[in-house]
């Protein structure tokens, strides 16, 4: 609850938080995610994904943090290879996000943490029915810049 | 702009609606157009609008905005004619787009307002009000149905023209006179689109020829004769063998059918206007009366039949797209006010 005192940047700040850990305890599973990086190697953007990470870790236990080095067996297990490489619950799902979620992107990452952890794609059933109809594997790569003002969100 | 790619194929350039997205994923390349399933067996609804067409869709979008619960079938592809046009000059408001594009532009426009059906076949229709349409996936029960089921260009049926369709072989001068001017072009027919279009042809600066496969010209004196005054030579009792020529036209060979002699003509266009076809498959079926020439026979978008109306190319006309919205546009606002005049059934 804002106070008098409060800035108004700092009482949003604060709401957002508190909506966030609201979703977060509702959401019935844990989500492991995993960092890969490696010092020297486009340090700007793993420590602004570290950053994302911790934040939301410090948030909610649902989220399990880990973090490896590109030299970790566990790399070599998912086959990452870049730094940083984020993984969203690897056992159970094949999402990696390459770079960091920042810019308009950190709510699209925040947005597949959200539907990993409650199993939900939230997909339209025209959509699903699409789905359906594809028997062989899709590998999809999405390629976008955080910097890009233009870009409407998207999932 | 976002990229996205699947087993490395660009699918999306730039962010798409969810649906769509889905869409390119199954298709493996970009779409630009998601029209939903329906899975319903039987659908009630004010208006059944057949042909998919720039008719259709007008009298969709206008018959959706009266108010009145509308949908469009098509059988083919959407668009009709149109989308085989490979460029739009005479729209207004838009100086030159493909075909293609200003069909995805209706479609997406008639969207908006109405349930499209695409491969959906028009199969039985059991008159009464309301009409009982089946099609190849499910019944309609409809307060009326508007024909817009469009014509097709007739065909010469020779060898060379499909191939070179669009390659120097054309139906329309409107369309594609304009690439002709200063080059040497035939018009093949003798009839009042033909020999309107060879004015048209010369009009624009074109080197025009009529290829006419009897003695006398079919088209009305007034046309006949100002034909004559054009200068434009005409070859009559001739008819087209055979259009030649490697990636587009460059001859066509004819025979004259008295002398039975034959001889090549360079040409860089063969404009062909032998006629349409109305598509009038559907029509006849029902029973809705035609016109002499084979058209559905209307009064103000009214067919013979209570309750079935017509519009578009399918009741003849100019062949124009601006034209054909109009009367899709018109049809759709008498279907609207004879609805209102009517109990609800």
């Amino acid at each position: 609850m804002a106070t008098p005192h409060d800035h108004p940047e700092e009482s949003s700040q604060k709401e957002i938080k508190t909506q966030l850990q609201q979703m977060f305890k509702k959401m019935p599973e844990e989500i492991p995610v995993v960092l890969f990086a490696r010092p020297g190697k486009n340090d700007v953007f793993a420590d602004a994904a570290r950053q994302a990470l911790q934040y939301f870790a410090q948030l909610t236990d649902k989220i399990v943090f880990r973090e490896f080095d590109l030299d970790h067996k566990q790399a070599k297990k998912w086959k990452v290879s870049h730094s940083p490489t984020l993984l969203i619950a690897p056992e159970k799902y094949a999402i990696r996000w390459l770079g960091a979620p920042v810019g308009e992107e950190g709510r699209i990452f925040l947005e597949a943490i959200l539907y990993v952890g409650f199993g939900q794609t939230g997909i339209s059933d025209a959509s699903r029915k699409v789905l359906d109809q594809i028997k062989d594997k899709r590998h999809i790569k999405l390629f976008v810049s955080p910097s890009c003002p233009t870009a409407p969100p998207r999932r | 702009m976002p990229q996205t790619f699947a087993n490395e194929t660009l699918i999306a350039l730039g962010a798409q609606p969810e649906e769509l997205f889905m869409l390119s994923l199954q298709k493996m390349e970009q779409q630009t157009l998601f029209i939903p399933d329906n899975d319903a067996e039987e659908i009630e609804t004010d208006l059944v609008i057949v042909g998919g067409g720039p008719a259709g869709l007008s009298a969709g979008i206008y018959a959706s905005r009266s108010g009145l619960k509308t949908v469009v079938l098509e059988r083919n592809i959407l668009g009709g004619q149109v989308a085989l046009t490979p460029m739009v000059e005479n729209y207004p408001g838009l100086t030159q787009i493909g075909g293609k594009k200003l069909v995805e532009i209706l479609v997406s426009h008639a969207l908006e307002y109405v349930h499209i059906f695409q491969g959906e076949e028009v199969l039985t229709v059991s008159p009464g009000r309301p009409l009982t349409i089946t099609t190849n996936r499910r019944r309609f029960i409809t307060r009326a149905m508007l024909l817009a089921t469009g014509a097709t260009h007739k065909h010469l049926g020779v060898p060379g023209e499909s191939r070179l369709s669009g390659r120097g072989v054309s139906y329309c001068t409107t369309c594609d006179g304009p690439l002709f001017a200063g080059q040497k072009v035939v018009m093949v027919g003798g009839g009042d689109s033909a020999v309107t279009e060879a004015l048209h042809l010369k009009n624009i600066g074109a080197d025009v020829t009529v290829i006419h496969w009897t003695d006398k010209l079919d088209a009305q004196d007034v046309l006949a004769k100002q034909l004559k005054n054009s200068g434009i030579p005409i070859l009559f009792n001739t008819v087209v063998k055979e259009i030649s020529g490697e990636k587009s036209v460059e001859s066509v060979t004819v025979l004259n059918t008295r002398t039975n002699e034959t001889k090549k003509i360079e040409t860089a266009g063969v404009f062909i206007a032998v006629g349409y076809l109305p598509s009038v498959d559907l029509a006849d079926k029902i029973g809705v009366a035609k016109t002499p020439q084979g058209f559905i026979q209307q009064e103000n978008y009214r067919t013979s039949v209570p309750g079935i109306y017509a519009a578009g190319d399918v009741v003849g006309g100019f062949n124009q797209i601006v034209t054909a919205s109009g009367h899709g546009a018109e049809a759709a606002l008498t279907i609207f006010r004879d609805l209102l005049n009517e109990p609800k059934a």
